[in-house]
């Protein structure tokens, strides 16, 4: 680890960054995002997390694929190319092993996403460890630890008042931190206890084994009464991954497009002819649900939760894990 | 004046004793986030200690309501004047039956953003009971003050409808219908019309690059209540699912417009929005229009014809 003051370290940053977007935490109206800006920002001490994190700029809202002309009889397809060189800046330990949890996803046999994986070649992730927790925080009770690098290259721990440390976690952060003048140093960083610790009724290793024993269970119901079916939780998941496909045409040529879909959208599961194998909230919850903690364990041994709080903060019905979890548990309310 | 919680359980029991109502909606706490509150339906007289009344009911109820009497369920709804009016408009929209609906009034002092309580007083919690006092909350036995300019809801910051109306009782407990904090409910719609073509349009076009077009605003509002959606058709498909400028544009303006004249101005969607869009601004400016163009004096307020929904053949326009 090198320390180094606040000022510098931001020169050195926007000198290693030169060419490359820069996203980072920017603060619109009374939300936070990550945005595109002209380079690294120290943050204010009320900054915690973004409400809409950096998934978005690996995994874009909507994106094209390729584009395609009918001529003759015959179709020509020309490949998308949409990444730039870019760094992101100032991402938490929950937003980070999501990202290093998309990346095994992504680069999955036999289809990898060429295009994330693209894009994710050409980034620069430069954490920050968590030095104040929002309301909503559990990292920790999903196995994530607030100062953990994860997927980032760099990190950085703000220590007293204008100091911070760096450190590398890949080659590209090395070479970047060999630039950085500071004097090299371990230094005693004391990461932000997470303001909710779930009542897990088990161990996060029975946790897919325990959930799949409730599948019918009444708690799902009691839960998922008063979802609306909008795509809020989804959308502000750092894991939730799903995408639909579509074309744009536009009378013998178009664009072949992504979107973000999400399982808590109505038309989601619904099949040709009309039968939908989800088709109610219950169904939908559970699923969103079970995926997170129990499918995606069970299959890839990593649960596809970071604790990032997002969902329990802004699901406008107050739907959340923790009442899952104590719902299925056997409370009844 | 108290919040009265006490005589809001004794209606709710007495309507499920005999046998008014099959359930009541209201508002429970959450067990596990000491700031929340989320809807809850009681069924037995006993569990109605379960419902709570304070600042901290934030969600709106009506469109639930919509679902839960789908099968023919006789509901009790514990309704501020906005939920009434949501409930009102599916009862206009004929989406539910009046019949089905009990509407017990809730005169409301306008409800806190529970997360911001939170994190700034912690201790408000423990409050056994409150009480409105006009420009605050006061918590009982604890004393301590919430201002209500510092912590109200933006949907309860712009609220002309706190009085719950067209109800089957109202329970004579704290609130009145007037909300001091929202003065010209036209005032940002008027700032905007002010704005120069070019910024007007900036200013949209920022929020559309925002938007994330999760559907919250379309799902919490008790105006879009159509058996399927345009925007979700695929054949024809009137929206595309790429999310860009012109895409957003269409998204927002359709829904503005199929609520126009109909938007019974409860802020659900701006509540829902994760990302803070406007949403309020866009309806109110139709609310304006419905003003200014047709001389309704609370567009807001379902009416059994409307100037948009009515078709008289007397009509001064010809159809073209």
């Amino acid at each position: 680890m090198k320390l180094v003051r606040g000022s510098d370290m931001l020169r050195w940053l926007r000198r290693c960054g030169e060419g490359r977007r820069w996203v980072v935490p920017a603060k619109e109206d009374r939300h936070w995002l990550f945005a595109e800006r002209d380079g690294p920002v120290v943050f204010p001490p009320d900054y915690r997390n973004a409400t809409v994190g950096p998934k978005g700029w690996l995994l874009p809202r909507s994106e094209p694929i390729l584009y395609y002309r009918w001529t003759g009889g015959r179709v020509s397809v020309t490949p998308a190319q949409g990444w730039r060189p870019q760094v992101i800046y100032g991402v938490r330990p929950c937003d980070l092993k999501a990202i290093a949890l998309l990346d095994s996803i992504m680069a999955s046999e036999p289809w990898p996403e060429t295009q994330y994986l693209t894009r994710r070649a050409h980034t620069v992730l430069v954490g920050m460890a968590c030095t104040a927790a929002s309301s909503c925080c559990f990292c920790t009770s999903m196995g994530v630890h607030p100062a953990e690098s994860y997927a980032a290259d760099l990190m950085i721990y703000p220590l007293q008042g204008e100091e911070y440390g760096v450190a590398a976690f890949s080659e590209v952060g090395r070479e970047w931190l060999a630039q950085l003048e500071g004097e090299e140093a371990d230094a005693a960083f004391s990461p932000a206890v997470p303001a909710l610790s779930l009542p897990m009724p088990t161990s996060l290793e029975d946790l897919p084994g325990w959930l799949e024993r409730r599948f019918d269970d009444p708690g799902w119901q009691r839960l998922a009464w008063r979802c609306l079916s909008c795509g809020l939780c989804a959308y502000l998941c750092p894991t939730c991954y799903c995408y639909g496909i579509s074309d744009v045409d536009r009378g013998g040529a178009g664009r072949r497009v992504r979107w973000w879909d999400a399982c808590t959208l109505p038309d989601f599961s619904r099949m040709a002819g009309g039968h939908d194998p989800r088709p109610t909230t219950t169904e939908r919850v559970r699923q969103r649900i079970m995926h997170k903690l129990a499918y995606h364990p069970a299959r890839q041994g990593e649960i596809l939760c970071t604790g990032c709080g997002r969902c329990i903060e802004y699901c406008p019905m107050g739907i959340h894990l923790p009442a899952a979890l104590r719902l299925l548990g056997g409370d009844g309310r | 004046m108290s919040w009265a919680l006490p005589a809001v359980d004794a209606l709710a029991a007495r309507l499920l004793e005999d046998r008014l109502v099959d359930a009541v909606l209201g508002w429970a706490r959450d067990p596990d986030l000491p700031w929340q509150r989320y809807p809850h339906r009681v069924d037995e007289p006993s569990r109605v200690g379960e419902l709570v009344w304070d600042p901290f009911c934030a969600p709106g109820l009506a469109k639930l309501v919509f679902r839960m009497t789908e099968g023919g369920l006789k509901l009790g709804v514990l309704a501020r004047g906005c939920d009434a009016l949501g409930v009102w408009r599916l009862i206009h929209d004929r989406r539910i039956a009046r019949e089905n609906v009990y509407l017990l009034g809730l005169p409301c002092p306008g409800m806190a953003d529970g997360v911001r309580v939170w994190e700034e007083c912690p201790e408000a919690f423990d409050a056994a009971g409150w009480e409105d006092h006009g420009s605050h909350w006061v918590a009982v036995p604890t004393g301590i003050r919430l201002p209500k300019e510092r912590f109200l809801l933006d949907k309860c910051l712009q609220c002309q409808v706190r009085w719950p109306r067209q109800c089957d009782e109202v329970l004579a407990v704290q609130g009145g219908s007037w909300n001091p904090f929202c003065e010209d409910r036209y005032r940002q719609v008027r700032q905007l019309e002010e704005l120069p073509l070019p910024q007007r349009f900036d200013f949209w076009r920022g929020w559309f690059e925002r938007c994330l077009r999760c559907f919250a605003c379309r799902q919490v509002c008790p105006a879009c209540n159509c058996e399927s959606c345009s925007l979700d058709q695929f054949e024809p498909n009137w929206l595309e699912r790429e999310v860009g400028v012109a895409t957003q544009f269409i998204f927002h303006f359709t829904r503005a417009l199929h609520v126009a004249g109909r938007c019974v101005d409860c802020g659900e969607c701006q509540r829902a929005c994760p990302v803070g869009f406007p949403l309020g601004a866009l309806n109110r400016k139709m609310m304006k229009d419905m003003e200014d163009l047709f001389g309704v004096r609370e567009p807001f307020v379902p009416q059994e014809s409307e100037p948009l929904g009515e078709f008289a053949l007397d009509d001064p326009d010809e159809f073209r």
